[in-house]
């Protein structure tokens, strides 16, 4: 570090020359990868957001069609599946979907994930949730 | 490295029987509740049942063995129903008297007796626990429960029968409860772990449930009247040290106060209330006295576990620590990936000496009430049930420690003691025989290098007989050890 002398004025401003081209550097540096970064975030964002969006959509269709079923055949549903068709329903309604934010938006999917996959096994289709396969359940009473 | 185990020719594990048969890996061992037969699943997707051959003046073993069940060569068996003549004087040979198989797809990783001994779960690697239900003398699937995505890693039942725990590569706990008319229907599926669920298991008194998984943590979990959550996490980024590496199994101590975990990571750790701290002799209840007895005098609440890692046991093991079991006697058994299989104990191993010799002259004197020390193994090479094994042939003989040689009146109280004590020993539960000593620092009283030629796999102590111990491996082979 060149002590700032006024016989070094004109060494100075050679000798810093490294350090300003360093500086220089950091700040492209940080303002291409911000640039970058922000790409990359939206492009991981959007694909898991569809991720979540897509799973927790698929155990609201779910529970949709169980309704319907169960309107035709209300005995269908015993009490402790009635009340884990309604506790579903409670933790899709309070999902929180459109708050990527929200801490407790991982607990509460893998809560949901749990309680979908009770819900499924009481009614017998045990079919997981795997997006990629054209889901084949078999409804067996 | 190894800590040198203290006064190394204090105790030992000896080897009363190996029990070939399984075709392929044993994973696990499950005692049944009284202790007199022995459960063992493998790779070959079999469950073999074991048990102890009487002596004719005895009463007939409780399972005799049906031919639909046994395959292989048993047709060289003799007979052990009621009035048979086989006597091989007090000696009694451990042999094969049911296999259960044709049910699994794939690997049984893992099995569970029910309670009250009438029924087994198995888990296997083919995503499906079955349940089996003994009518008559033949044992027969009666359920199936689905779920799990893929392979089951471990059952269990809770202590008063109602409800099943399973864990597996899926990374849910999922709990079932049973209903009449052998129903089984899905309770909770809890996805806390973030990897590979290894073992659960219930603790004495039911409320509380253990799992134990490849992302280094212990979950505990209580039920809040609604489902079942997660009332405590020990190790991952928890308050604590905990695992530093998968945690392989769990197991509760005799009075359920404190819980004993082992993992990759070499170290079995203890772990103990907050609340206990230095309050002597924590609640000795007996684990028959159901959930009310728990949780007296400052020590766990099941309902509200809030444990903390009390004790490291470390230095001891060179591999991965696959299984543990802490017995009713306090000792704990552990096996590893280096093929051997440790016994820990608290307080000075000479003490511990003195008060198993002392409770064998109690057997010795009387056989009626007494412990059950003086119900000795001999050595049975397995070679029935199914296809020659390759071997295990140690035909150690032991003398009975009444040093009754073939005498029939001692052979019958060795079997009574096995059937009537049995029950009796479960009633005193936590009070029975205790060679520790409370309170007092842990160390290795045993160690068996080489106890089988390869992984064990699974350990596990005679609930009736709290001085055997039932071992099994990648080796194929089962084995039973006496503490002496």
């Amino acid at each position: 570090m060149p002590e700032g002398g006024d016989d070094d004025d004109l060494f100075g401003q050679v000798l810093c020359v490294e350090d300003a081209s360093i500086q220089q550097g950091r700040e492209d540096g940080v303002r291409d990868g911000m640039v970058a970064g922000i790409a990359e975030g939206r492009e991981l964002g959007v694909q898991k957001g569809y991720e979540i969006g897509q799973e927790v959509g698929f155990y609201a269709g779910c529970i949709r069609t169980w309704r319907a079923l169960q309107a035709k055949e209300p005995d269908l549903v015993t009490d402790r599946m009635e009340r884990g068709l309604a506790a579903l329903e409670e933790m899709i309604r309070d999902f929180p979907l459109y708050d990527p934010q929200n801490e407790s938006l991982h607990d509460n999917l893998e809560r949901l994930r749990g309680r979908f996959k009770v819900v499924a096994s009481g009614f017998g289709c045990l079919q997981d949730y795997y997006p990629k396969e054209a889901a084949q359940a078999s409804w067996s009473f | 490295l190894f800590q040198p185990c203290q006064k190394m020719d204090c105790l030992s594990l000896e080897l009363v029987a190996s029990l070939a048969g399984h075709q392929d890996r044993v994973w696990s061992v499950a005692w049944s509740p009284k202790g007199d037969f022995l459960a063992s699943c493998s790779g070959d997707k079999t469950v073999r049942i074991w048990t102890r051959r009487a002596g004719a003046t005895s009463p007939p073993a409780a399972a005799a063995p049906s031919a639909a069940t046994i395959t292989g060569n048993d047709s060289v068996n003799p007979t052990t129903c009621a009035g048979s003549n086989t006597i091989i004087g007090a000696q009694q040979q451990w042999y094969c008297c049911a296999i259960l198989d044709q049910c699994h797809s794939r690997t049984i990783r893992n099995i569970a007796w029910s309670p009250n001994g009438k029924a087994l779960a198995t888990a296997s690697f083919d995503a499906t626990v079955a349940i089996w239900e003994l009518a008559g003398s033949v044992w027969e699937q009666v359920a199936e429960l689905e779920g799990h995505e893929n392979e089951v890693k471990c059952v269990t039942w809770n202590p008063d029968g109602r409800l099943i725990a399973t864990c597996g590569r899926d990374r849910s706990v999922w709990i079932w409860e049973s209903l009449p008319g052998r129903e089984f229907e899905c309770v909770d599926v809890k996805q806390g772990h973030t990897q590979d669920v290894k073992a659960v298991r219930w603790h004495p008194a039911g409320e509380l449930l253990v799992s134990a998984s490849y992302d280094d943590t212990i979950k505990l979990w209580n039920y809040d009247g609604d489902e079942w959550v997660c009332s405590q996490t020990l190790g991952g980024c928890g308050p604590g040290s905990g695992h530093s590496s998968t945690v392989w199994d769990v197991s509760w101590d005799p009075d359920g106060q404190r819980l004993a975990s082992c993992s990759d990571d070499l170290t079995i750790k203890l772990w103990e209330s907050r609340a206990a701290g230095a309050a002597p002799g924590p609640g000795r209840l007996a684990v028959s006295g159901g959930s009310g007895g728990y949780g007296g005098g400052g020590g766990l609440v099941p309902s509200r576990p809030d444990l903390r890692c009390g004790t490291t046991l470390s230095g001891y093991h060179g591999r991965t620590i696959f299984s543990l079991d802490w017995g009713p006697t306090g000792l704990i058994a552990s096996g590893d990936g280096e093929d051997c299989i440790c016994v820990f104990g608290q307080g000075d191993p000479e003490m511990a000496r003195v008060v198993l010799r002392a409770s064998e002259e109690e057997a010795r004197q009387g056989p009626a009430g007494t412990n059950t020390s003086s119900v000795s193994c001999d050595g049975g090479d397995e070679r029935r049930g199914g296809g020659g094994g390759s071997g295990g042939g140690d035909t150690t003989e032991v003398d009975p420690d009444d040093g009754s040689g073939a005498s029939g009146p001692d052979a019958d109280a060795g079997v009574s003691a096995l059937r009537d004590d049995g029950k009796e020993r479960l009633g005193k539960g936590s009070t029975g025989l205790r060679p520790g000593q409370e309170g007092q620092p842990w160390g290795l009283w045993t160690r068996v290098q080489s106890a089988h030629d390869a992984d064990v796999n699974c350990v596990r102590w005679n609930p009736a007989h709290p001085r055997l111990l039932a071992s099994c491996s990648d080796d194929r082979l089962v084995k039973l050890w006496w503490l002496r």
